[in-house]
């Protein structure tokens, strides 16, 4: 996914504010599939993610601040509907890290490095996917999903999730490794070993 | 353990796309409909807030409209009106606390209770002679100006500075009429000097009111009698009353 238009979000934005409701609409189908896939991906619950999906636009319509010069608009609408999650879950009791904590030292030895068989063989089952995004530890897949479906660099992940920009980066590497494990063709991993 | 720490880009990208590729899942249509009407309907009402023109421009609009001149007429009356009324508003608060607690002249506040008397039971005879006597006193001081009006109209000639124009001359044409009826006074206070009769009913009343206070005090009702003797002072100060009291007792 290319970022040739993200430049273009704020002033955008700005079109809507002074009454562009096309400007909206743009806006709104440049990110509405990563925004919604990131928030499935994070509680896998499509219900539980329409409505926050909804929240978070709803909560930009009504809201009437520009939006930051230093903050793309992007990393600030990743940024609403993560929160907008946390607040449902923590409303819900639900507590947002089910999963135990990945041994990433341990576990990242283990991780094969793929050949070229491996990566064309690579299961395009969507449970397949799906199964392995919830295998994943809570820190990775949602960094995973960032990078994945907001297409966010490092950097910006780590201003969103407020962590350092080098554990982001390990996050993602042991996610990827993890992944690219778990949905690695059988057949064709027997063959490579 | 090392390789594992750099995975090459080409690999990370073929990664990240396969799952944007196939990764399922998308908001329905439904929901998309939903958000993109409230962000219109948001735009719309913003548009019709900041599009309201202010009062200001309404008025303008109203005036210098279509159909003008027959706004500018109403426009005038309006004003006009809130002239009037302010000027009548005005002038009320002028006057009301002049008004207000003003004592009507020529009446009492409260009938005496010599007037009230009769109407009750029959009382001695006494004391229904003292009280004609009272009653009399009172109609006498009745025609006198009370101190009280004197104050207020004072109080009113202070007023009447502060009043416009037009108000002055009402209360002018008014003062002219207490004038008159002041110059009128003492014609009607001086009877002795325009009908001789009139002044010999006076000399007669006098008399019997002397015979009276002489029969009360003969009679023991010495309070009733000085109180008589008090009211002839008052009425008559030109007059020696003991003298004419000890000229008539010897006279009977």
């Amino acid at each position: 996914m290319n970022r040739p238009l993200t430049d273009d979000d704020a002033a955008l934005l700005r079109r809507y504010r002074r009454g562009d409701a096309a400007a909206f609409a743009e806006l709104y189908e440049r990110h509405r599939l990563g925004l919604f896939r990131f928030l499935l991906g994070l509680c896998g619950d499509h219900a539980l993610a329409e409505e926050v999906f909804q929240d978070t636009w709803m909560s930009l319509i009504r809201s009437q601040s520009e939006q930051r010069d230093s903050v793309l608009f992007k990393t600030w609408l990743y940024q609403i509907g993560r929160n907008r999650l946390i607040d449902t879950w923590r409303k819900h009791g639900r507590h947002q890290a089910e999963h135990a904590e990945y041994d990433e030292q341990q576990h990242a030895p283990h991780d094969p490095q793929p050949g070229p068989e491996q990566q064309l063989s690579l299961s395009r089952d969507q449970q397949r996917l799906e199964a392995a995004l919830a295998d994943l530890p809570a820190e990775q897949r949602e960094v995973f999903l960032l990078r994945a479906h907001g297409d966010l660099e490092l950097a910006e992940i780590a201003e969103l999730t407020q962590i350092p920009t080098e554990t982001v980066k390990s996050r993602l590497r042991y996610a990827l490794q993890k992944l690219r494990r778990l949905l690695a063709d059988p057949a064709a991993e027997e063959l490579s070993v | 353990m090392n390789h594992d720490q750099h995975i090459p880009d080409e690999q990370e990208r073929q990664m990240l796309e396969h799952f944007r590729q196939h990764s399922g899942g998308e908001p329905s249509a439904q929901l998309d409909a939903q958000i993109l009407a409230a962000a219109t309907a948001a735009v719309r009402n913003a548009t019709v807030d900041e599009a309201k023109p202010g009062l200001s421009a309404r008025l303008h609009n109203w005036l210098f409209g279509v159909g003008g001149r027959q706004r500018w007429s109403v426009a005038l009356a309006g004003v006009a009106c809130l002239g009037i009324g302010v000027s009548l508003t005005w002038r009320t608060f002028e006057q009301a606390p002049d008004a207000f607690d003003a004592v009507p002249s020529g009446a009492p506040m409260a009938p005496p209770a010599a007037r009230m008397a009769p109407q009750s039971a029959p009382m001695p005879a006494p004391l229904a002679e003292s009280a004609v006597v009272a009653d009399e006193a009172e109609r006498s001081r009745a025609a006198q100006p009370a101190p009280v009006i004197q104050g207020y109209s004072a109080d009113a000639a202070k007023a009447e500075k502060k009043l416009s124009a037009g108000a002055s001359n009402q209360l002018l044409r008014e003062e002219s009429a207490a004038d008159a009826l002041h110059d009128a006074a003492p014609a009607v206070s001086a009877p002795d000097k325009t009908a001789d009769a009139a002044g010999s009913q006076a000399e007669q009343q006098l008399r019997s009111e002397l015979q009276r206070l002489l029969k009360l005090r003969r009679d023991g009702w010495t309070d009733e009698a000085d109180a008589l003797l008090l009211q002839l002072m008052r009425e008559h100060p030109e007059l020696d009353i003991d003298a004419q009291l000890q000229q008539l007792q010897s006279a009977e």
